[in-house]
């Protein structure tokens, strides 16, 4: 059998409106996914066979051709035109592949492809099963790997053992902690709300005349924020926000390393003009002294290459979103019995999916998280304790004062001493400290050192966390870690339950 | 394109229906795939049942028509279903939305609490019927939690102690059989601990109330206010009753209560006897100090007795019962502070329920049940005969080791006609006597032998028993009563599986090569009885 080379390894990434996929992985470093295809497919009815087909493109004769969109909220819910979406991606990468190298391509690079595929955690055990089926009795594939995108994800920011992602979709929001390794999937929750939110608010704000497709073009670009630089001043001292990326306050203006991270990720997820790209970052050079917060109106430029100014709608949009995930987000890891591990969760908050790219809004959600669930003193009981402290300070005071007066002799200095600390009137107060949590709440770190990955933004890490167990597992010596075709032989599509991590 | 049929696999749905929280998922994880409260919330005005974690805590978190919700239990104090249209709804949740999986082609094995006697054949027949009718899963098994956690240990005996939502339960194991009149529970656990704290934050908040009133008052007699708090902690409603019990006041039990390795009089006499001897020690040297010291100067007099004040002060304040512990309530925005001894207490009624009302018998307490359920055992093992038997190991031929449900062929010939038209299934399906079982399982043993047994394999499980020093306590109370003998707990230590320790008990045995921990009842089987019943009935009529 030919050896495993993680080299090859197909990458497959599907959520529900698009699909990431890559073939190979790049020499030195990890690259971003090559492709990014629509989550859906053709079907056709072929009244002869009395069965359906799928195609890549719609059969403009048939009458019976649909567009099957099988992922909704992350669940699949038509397993087979999944399996035949699957299918298409597989045969059209050996096909390219196979006609750049006709002659050799099947006897070296395509004779053994790994197949690491990334699911969700809504995805049932029956489904996973026929997926492993599927992958080994129609593909003919040799090695597979199913890996919880929780999981990839956590993998991705430098295996965190403790951890919550939030992964914000279009239409849906999964929420799912991770407790020593480990996906807690019967904690995990969807909340059925995602980027769409915004646009429908900007909807309700913007002048009529907006498409739906400007909006998203304005959601997407760099003048869109959230701004939140009073509650980051206020809530600072519970997590370590000033020292997440934050351009208006580290540099004067935009800064242009952080721009060119934003940009790139632009262009590939809008498909957009790299020039029209280069054009809007050069606008933005010449407008570098005045940050985007401060001006009264900011443009951008539409898919269709137009330029359209903007008030201040282009901060606006977020709130309700937010607030619902932050709600979310407490309930969830409320639910981990374990103290300790759970304030672990709250220091490693994962804000990954494409509305975590809006610039300032994962500063945002965090400000919320914090807003709603840290475990701190109420304003009123803190007011109250320092004046109460205060006026104890200053009783003392007068007394020991009244009784040093009544004694005959008298020590000056001390009773200075008292006059002063009660004229002072400041005390130093303790912090109170609880006995629950969480006292700290932070976003995790994002890892830093994959320049390719650093550039494209990370909203889409889940993927990057696949390379890695791709290179990490597929070279391992130990096959435990994957299905073979002999355990597949041997057990059929339960060989999947014998996999670990 | 079909999954193809494993004939020697043994996957199976889990499903642990608790008290408290309903766990279930495949046998192929060690983690379940869902727990959700054993509860629903009903919707009055689109007369809906509403199941899931998240979906409860939506609507409680967001109650705006109040009237319109209430909450809801499916299974009574023993965990037996008794809201059988609920039961049924949740399992459709549980395999439509979160198993995503078709009934009827998995084995389905449940786990209920052990009982003083046998389950009742209405409710097994009720079971029969939601699992074979109504879900048409193929084969269905009811395992004794204790049993599963014992014998999923490595076990063949054990004490039990599982300290659950709706009261503890004490279950001795001899050789693979649960002596069922040994069984004894208490209704004081989780669902109790959560009534006495918030009866006395209430208490304390209202104190505080009054204090602030009294102190007002002082200052200028216009404010004249009942010393009651604006926050109020007893809920009406059974929606806030039972958020708060799923939130708050589940993390006040985790963080702020512990358990004295003793006690809580005698701790509270040693520390009392520290105190006083520190009192004591300081004054010496006092004493010693004065006679040393010149006495004509007033004023050090003054500044020594001073100094000599604060000290005994700092002495008291030392006792470590007195040290404070703050919880924020979140929901009310309100810091409370309570010293050790008061979340001491709060534990303490576990062992000592008369301290929470007289008219809770202190016998009741954990330690007075834990001692009596093996004295009892005891006596039960040991006046049996000595009956010659085949004690069994784990996963040998199995179906002597669950006495509840012991196998159908065995007794079908002995006691199966005479009752057999009184239902729809004959009563031999679902009946069968402990005592024979009994008797063919266990050789007789001399009580210090069941003592010993019992004693070495002291198993500690459920939620309630994660509260802080719950092992050594327990330890403690055993070693009063049995002073002679050697004890040995088992606490997992992890958190989450001790939580899910009965599913995770079940899914470890249902993973052996042979094992029938309870029977196998299949649907086929089911439907043959039901055929005879019904042919009984007919002939009945005819008679």
């Amino acid at each position: 059998m030919a050896p495993i080379r993680s080299e090859n390894t197909l990458i497959i990434y599907p959520r529900s409106q698009t699909t990431l996929v890559q073939l190979g992985l790049g020499d030195e470093t990890f690259a971003v996914p090559n492709l990014e295809i629509p989550s859906e497919i053709y079907r056709t009815f072929d009244e002869l066979n009395q069965c359906f087909k799928y195609h890549a493109n719609p059969i403009e004769s048939d009458s019976s051709c649909v567009l099957i969109k099988f992922i909704e909220n992350g669940s699949i819910i038509d397993l087979e035109a999944f399996l035949q979406f699957i299918k298409l991606i597989y045969v059209s990468i050996l096909d390219s592949k196979s006609k750049e190298n006709p002659d050799t391509a099947f006897s070296t690079e395509l004779s053994n492809i790994p197949f690491l595929l990334i699911t969700h955690y809504t995805w049932s055990q029956p489904q996973l099963e026929k997926i492993t089926q599927f992958i080994f009795e129609s593909l003919k594939i040799l090695n597979a790997m199913l890996l919880p995108s929780s999981l990839s994800t956590s993998v991705a920011m430098i295996s965190l053992q403790n951890c919550c992602i939030i992964d914000i979709g279009k239409s849906h929001t999964d929420i799912i902690p991770i407790i020593d390794y480990t996906p807690l999937s019967f904690l995990a929750s969807t909340l059925p709300m995602g980027g769409d939110n915004i646009n429908k608010f900007l909807k309700t704000q913007l002048p009529s005349n907006f498409t739906d497709d400007q909006i998203e073009s304005l959601k997407k670009s760099p003048i869109f924020e959230v701004l939140n630089d009073e509650d980051i001043a206020k809530y600072s001292k519970y997590s370590d926000i000033s020292d997440i990326i934050n351009p208006r306050d580290n540099a004067e203006g935009m800064d242009a390393d952080n721009d060119g991270g934003l940009d790139v990720a632009q262009i590939i997820i809008s498909d957009r003009d790299t020039r029209e790209l280069l054009a809007e970052r050069e606008r933005a050079k010449t407008e570098k002294n005045v940050p985007n917060s401060e001006l009264e109106n900011n443009s951008f430029i539409d898919k269709n290459g137009d330029e359209i100014t903007v008030g201040k709608q282009r901060f606006q949009g977020c709130k309700t979103l937010i607030e619902k995930i932050s709600k979310r987000v407490g309930l969830v890891l409320s639910q981990i019995d374990d103290i300790s591990k759970c304030k672990a969760a709250w220091e490693n908050i994962v804000i990954v999916g494409g509305s975590s790219s809006i610039q300032g809004f994962k500063e945002a959600l965090l400000t919320r998280l914090i807003k709603d669930h840290i475990v701190m003193e109420p304003e009123n009981e803190k007011i109250k304790r320092e004046q109460d402290s205060l006026d104890a300070a200053n009783a003392a005071a007068s007394e020991t004062t009244t009784t040093t007066a009544a004694a005959t002799t008298t020590t000056k200095g001390k009773r200075n001493a008292n006059k002063l600390s009660g004229m002072t009137r400041s005390v130093f107060l303790p912090d109170i400290e609880y006995v629950q949590g969480p006292n700290v709440i932070r976003l995790a770190k994002y890892p830093e050192y994959f320049p390719d990955w650093k550039k494209h933004g990370y909203a889409e890490i889940p993927f990057l966390g696949g390379e890695i167990v791709t290179k990490q597992f597929f070279n391992h010596s130990r096959d435990s870690f994957y299905i073979t075709k002999e355990k597949y032989e041997e057990k059929g599509p339960l060989a999947l339950w014998d996999v670990e991590f | 394109m079909e999954v193809i049929e494993d004939n020697n696999s043994k996957k199976c749905i889990v499903i642990q229906q608790g008290t408290n929280t309903t766990i279930a998922g495949f046998n192929n994880s060690d983690l379940p795939q869902c727990v959700i409260p054993s509860t629903y919330i009903y919707d009055k005005q689109e007369d809906k049942m509403i199941f899931g974690l998240y979906d409860m805590l939506d609507i409680a978190t967001s109650l705006e028509d109040a009237d319109r919700y209430e909450v809801f239990t499916i299974l009574d104090k023993n965990g037996i279903p008794y809201n059988w249209e609920a039961l049924e709804q949740q399992w459709n949740y549980l395999f439509n939305d979160v198993l995503r999986c078709s009934p009827e082609e998995y084995p389905l094995v449940i786990t209920i609490p052990s009982m003083k006697k046998e389950i009742d054949g209405e409710v097994l027949e009720k079971y029969f019927s939601l699992v074979f009718e109504r879900f048409k899963f193929p084969v269905f098994q009811i395992i004794l939690e204790p049993l599963a956690i014992t014998l999923s240990l490595g076990k063949s005996s054990g004490l039990v102690i599982d300290m659950g939502s709706s009261g503890c339960r004490v279950t001795p194991i001899i050789d693979g059989t649960v002596i069922k009149n040994a069984v004894l529970s208490s209704k004081y656990g989780g669902a109790f601990l959560d009534y006495q704290i918030i009866e006395t934050l209430q208490k304390k908040l209202d104190e505080e109330a009054t204090a602030v009133v009294k102190g007002s008052a002082d200052d200028d007699n216009n404010n004249v206010n009942i010393g009651t708090s604006q926050i109020d902690l007893r809920k009406n409603t059974s929606i806030e009753a039972w958020l708060q019990s799923n939130t708050w006041i589940k993390e006040f039990k985790s963080t702020m209560l512990q358990v004295t390795d003793k006690p809580l009089q005698d701790v509270e006499k040693h520390h009392k006897e520290q105190t006083e001897m520190y009192i004591r020690q300081h004054e010496e040297i006092q004493r010693y100090n004065s006679t040393v010291k010149d006495s004509s100067n007033a004023n050090a007099i003054e500044a020594a007795a001073a100094a000599n004040k604060t000290a005994i002060e700092s002495i008291y304040n030392n006792n470590p019962l007195n040290q404070k512990k703050n919880y924020l309530i979140k929901p009310s925005h309100k810091t409370i502070s309570l010293e050790a001894r008061e979340c001491y207490k709060l534990a303490e009624y576990l062992f000592q329920p008369n301290l929470a009302s007289e008219t809770f018998p202190l016998e009741d307490g954990l330690g007075g049940i834990i001692g009596k359920s093996i004295k009892k055992a005891a006596a039960t093992v040991s006046s049996i005969g000595t009956t010659v038997s085949t004690t069994d190991t784990m996963g040998g031929k199995g179906h002597n080791m669950g006495p509840s449900l012991v196998s159908l062929h065995k007794n079908n010939n002995t006691t199966g006609k005479k009752d057999s038209n009184n239902g729809r299934v004959s009563a031999s399906f679902i009946t069968q006597s402990t005592s024979s079982s009994l008797a063919s399982t266990i050789n007789a043993l001399k009580p210090e032998q069941v003592y010993a047994k019992l004693l070495t394999n002291v198993i500690i499980t459920g939620s309630s028993s994660l509260l802080e020093g719950m092992e050594q306590r327990i330890l403690k109370e055993l070693s009063i009563r049995f002073p002679q003998y050697k004890l040995t707990t088992f606490a997992n230590q992890n958190i989450m599986d001790r939580k899910f320790q009965s599913w995770l008990g079940t899914v470890t045995m249902s993973n052996l090569p042979s094992w029938e921990l309870g029977k196998w009842y299949s649907k086929e089987e089911y439907e043959i009885e039901l055929e005879k019943g019904k042919k009984a009935q007919k002939q009945n009529e005819k008679e």
